[in-house]
């Protein structure tokens, strides 16, 4: 799998998520029929279908990064959301990438 | 012996846009088939999965209540399980974003309303006895610090005695509640059948006092 490519970027954000202690589930942040499509590009690259979990839009000195998560119940979802938060910005940081303007992590399921 | 077959089930109006489009009937037909072959578009929806884990409860506990229901009075109205079913997706569906306050400059964090009220679910869920029926969250959840008013709806078995679990399941979903979310919670009634049980119905140590 070739992580170069700019669309990967969405999947390492969302294998970065899946990662994060307490996370066990990213969801999907868009409508999932739209996000068929995005399947049926992703079956066409060999990639796990449903990687692209994660959605970053916006230019290069604008960025937006969504996430929807479902996080364990033995510790608090705000805790948690706060590390997949934190998970998020520092992966810009270490990899010395403009840092997004916007993360908006949601949590979508407890437990 | 009662028959719990339920009535063919109109779609609740907004189950599609609910549920990630998808409907009760097709996640309770995905359930039937032991979740396989698996799906990942429901399993990929979080609004899918509250879905799924509410007809398992109910699932296992409806027979049960009917049972219980019957050994005493008259069996439960069969529209009951229909009208339980057609909540499942009122209920499930993301809701509202309540915040999740973090002092730093870009992050918008957030709990979804559905999320909450499955948490609720799942305190009836661990309360021997009881089905959550359904929850609303009243007052502005879009609000850092705005107090809310936590309303639940629940069906006990004919056997339960509720003085006993209601008061024990209301402090679950105040510890539940207050764990996990930011909430200000004002206020958390719980309704079964034609009771409510309020802050005003229970003593310091959270037992039922008498009217």
């Amino acid at each position: 799998m070739n992580d170069d490519t700019e669309d990967d970027l969405p999947t390492r954000l969302t294998r970065l998520l899946r990662n994060v202690d307490g996370v066990h589930t990213v969801y999907a942040t868009k409508s999932l029929l739209p996000s068929l499509v995005g399947a049926v590009v992703e079956a066409v690259r060999n990639d796990p279908v449903g990687m692209h979990l994660v959605t970053v839009s916006g230019d290069a000195d604008e960025l937006t990064v969504v996430a929807c998560i479902g996080v364990a119940a033995d510790e608090p979802a705000t805790m948690i959301c706060r590390r997949a938060h934190d998970a998020l910005r520092d992966y810009f940081t270490d990899q010395n990438l403009t840092p997004p303007t916007t993360v908006r992590v949601q949590v979508g399921r407890v437990g | 012996m009662t028959n719990l077959t339920p009535e063919p089930v109109q779609p609740s109006p907004l189950d599609d846009d609910n549920l990630d489009g998808f409907t009760v009937d097709a996640l309770s037909d995905y359930l039937d088939h032991g979740r396989q072959p698996r799906n990942s578009d429901i399993e990929g929806s979080a609004a899918a999965q509250h879905a799924l884990a509410a007809l398992s409860r109910l699932r296992t506990v409806a027979p049960r209540i009917v049972n219980a229901d019957a050994e005493y009075f008259t069996p439960k109205h069969e529209n009951w399980i229909t009208r339980i079913l057609d909540q499942i997706g009122v209920q499930a569906h993301a809701g509202r974003d309540i915040p999740i306050p973090y002092d730093v400059a870009g992050a918008e964090l957030s709990i979804t309303e559905g999320a909450v009220r499955a948490l609720v679910r799942e305190a009836g869920d661990e309360t021997d006895g009881l089905l959550v029926e359904r929850t609303s969250l009243d007052g502005d959840l879009t609000t850092p610090g705005a107090p809310v008013e936590v309303h639940v709806v629940v069906s006990t078995f004919a056997t339960t005695n509720d003085a006993r679990i209601v008061p024990s399941f209301r402090e679950r979903v105040i510890a539940t509640v207050r764990e996990h979310t930011d909430l200000v919670v004002a206020r958390v009634t719980v309704r079964v059948h034609d009771s409510d049980i309020t802050d005003e119905d229970l003593d310091d140590d959270g037992n039922l006092v008498p009217r």
